[in-house]
C-alpha cells in the first residue's frame, strides 16, 4: 500500500481525540475542530443574526466559551450539540444587544421595497421569484416566530440536526422538538400565504 | 375507546405528522401516517407544503465567509483561549521588580510636580493646578507592592516586556524632595509630554555663583 493510500484511509480523529490533543496544546486539533463544524455553527448564527459579521462574532465566542468549559458538557452531550447549543445562545444575546428583532422587522426592510416584492408562488420551489425575493420573504416570515420556535428551527433545517439531536441540543423533548418544528412551519407557512394570496 | 395511531380512524398529531414530513419515523409509523393520509388530501398537502418550505429554506443558504473571514475568525479563537487561560487571577513572579518600577516612575513624576515652573503671570492670574496640588515633602509615597498587584491578562507579544526577575533594590525607596535635587534648567520637551531638565552635571559651564 502506498503511502498516499494509507493516509487517506486513515479514520479521522473522533472530537474527543481532537479535544484531547487540544487540551494538551495541540494547535491543529483546534484547526480541525474548526474546520469541522464552523459551517453549521455558522449557518445557525447567521439566521439568528441576519449578517455574517455578527455570526461570525457569535461562531467565535461560542467555539471560546465551548473550549474554555469543557468540563461542564463532558460526558453529557456531542462537542457539535454543545457548541450549537453555546453558539445558538451567544447569538441570540447578541441578537439582543443589538437589536435584532429591529434589525428583521418589517419596518427595517423597508417599505416601499415591501411593496415592490414579488409574490411568493404557490409552489415554494418555483424558479419565477428572484432567490433575494425569496429569501427575505422567509426572513420576514422567520422573525415573526417566537424565539424558541426560531432556534429550533435553524438547528434543524440549517445545521441539519436530527430530533434527536436537537433535543440534546436545546435540552428538551425529542416531544417537544416536533412540535415546535411543526407550528413553526405551519406560522411560515400562513404568513408566507396571506403575503401571496395563497 | 381511544384509538391507537395507525387504525383507519385514528389523526395523527401534528408532532407526528412533522416527524414524518421530515423523514424521523420508523417504518411503521411511516406506513400509518401514509395510510392516513391516502384519505385526507388537505393534511397531505400541508405536509407537502412544510417540505416544500424546508426545501426552499435549505435551497437559499447562509452566504460563506472568504478564507480570510474564517482565518481571523480562527485567530480570534485563538487569541481568546489565551486570554482566558490567563483571566484568573494568579500571581506572576517577579511582581517586586514592577513595584520597583512603578515606585520609581511614580517618584520621578513627584519630583517633575515639585520642580515644574509656575507658568507667567497673566492679568487674571489663576494659581496652576499643579502648583495647587498637595505634594508630600516626607510623606511614604503609596505603590503597589507585589501583594497589590495581580496581573490577569496580557498579551502575546507583551509577554517578553514583561520583565520577571529579582528586584534590583531590596530596601524601602526613598523619594527625592525639592531639596535634594537642584535644577538649573527646564524647557518645554519636543513632544510636549515630559519637560527637558538639566542639572548642573548636565550643563557644560555650571554657572559659578561667586562670579560677580
Amino acid at each position: 500500500m502506498s503511502a498516499c493510500a494509507a493516509l487517506c484511509s486513515r479514520p479521522l480523529p473522533s472530537d474527543d481525540e481532537l479535544l484531547a490533543r487540544h487540551a494538551g496544546g495541540d494547535l491543529h486539533a483546534l484547526d480541525e475542530l474548526f474546520r469541522r463544524y464552523r459551517m453549521p455553527a455558522y449557518r445557525v448564527a447567521y439566521r439568528l443574526l441576519g449578517n455574517e459579521a455578527d455570526a461570525l462574532d457569535a461562531v467565535q465566542e461560542g467555539f471560546i466559551k465551548t473550549l474554555t468549559h469543557l468540563g461542564s458538557f463532558q460526558g453529557r452531550s456531542s462537542f457539535k450539540t454543545w457548541l450549537l447549543r453555546v453558539v445558538s445562545n451567544a447569538a441570540l444575546d447578541l441578537g439582543r444587544q443589538r437589536g435584532r428583532r429591529e434589525a428583521l422587522s418589517l419596518d427595517a426592510l423597508g417599505g416601499p421595497e415591501r411593496e415592490e416584492m414579488q409574490p411568493l408562488a404557490a409552489d415554494l420551489t418555483s424558479q419565477s421569484l428572484e432567490r433575494s425575493d425569496l429569501r427575505r420573504q422567509l426572513d420576514e416570515a422567520f422573525a415573526t416566530l417566537p424565539e424558541p420556535q426560531r432556534v429550533t428551527f435553524v438547528l434543524h433545517a440549517d445545521a441539519e440536526l436530527s430530533y434527536r439531536e436537537v433535543a440534546d441540543t436545546l435540552g428538551i423533548s425529542i416531544g417537544t422538538v416536533m412540535s415546535r418544528l411543526f407550528y413553526a412551519r405551519q406560522k411560515l407557512r400562513v404568513y408566507l400565504a396571506k403575503r401571496t394570496d395563497l | 375507546m381511544k384509538r391507537e395511531f395507525g387504525e383507519q380512524s385514528e389523526e395523527p398529531s401534528a408532532e407526528r405528522l412533522a416527524a414524518y414530513a421530515d423523514g424521523e419515523l420508523d417504518d411503521a409509523s411511516r406506513d400509518a401516517v401514509e395510510c392516513w393520509l391516502a384519505t385526507h388530501p388537505e393534511t397531505a398537502h400541508e405536509i407537502k407544503g412544510q417540505r416544500d418550505l424546508l426545501r426552499a429554506w435549505q435551497r437559499l443558504p447562509a452566504p460563506a465567509p472568504s478564507a480570510a473571514a474564517w482565518e481571523r475568525v480562527l485567530t480570534g479563537i485563538e487569541a481568546g483561549l489565551a486570554e482566558r487561560s490567563h483571566s484568573r487571577p494568579r500571581r506572576v513572579a517577579g511582581l517586586p521588580w514592577i513595584a520597583a518600577t512603578l515606585a520609581a516612575t511614580a517618584a520621578a513624576a513627584c519630583v517633575l510636580v515639585a520642580l515644574w515652573p509656575a507658568p507667567a503671570p497673566v492679568e487674571e492670574p489663576q494659581p496652576p493646578i499643579i502648583a495647587e496640588a498637595p505634594v508630600p515633602e516626607n510623606e511614604p509615597f503609596a505603590v503597589a507592592t507585589n501583594e497589590d498587584v495581580a496581573i490577569l491578562t496580557i498579551d502575546d507579544e507583551d509577554v517578553n516586556l514583561l520583565i520577571v526577575g529579582v528586584p534590583p533594590l531590596r530596601e524601602p525607596i526613598e523619594l527625592a524632595t525639592k531639596g535634594d535635587i537642584i535644577v538649573n534648567k527646564v524647557e518645554p520637551s519636543e513632544d510636549g509630554v515630559l519637560p527637558k531638565m538639566w542639572t548642573p552635571s548636565d550643563l557644560p559651564n555650571p554657572p559659578n555663583p561667586k562670579e560677580p
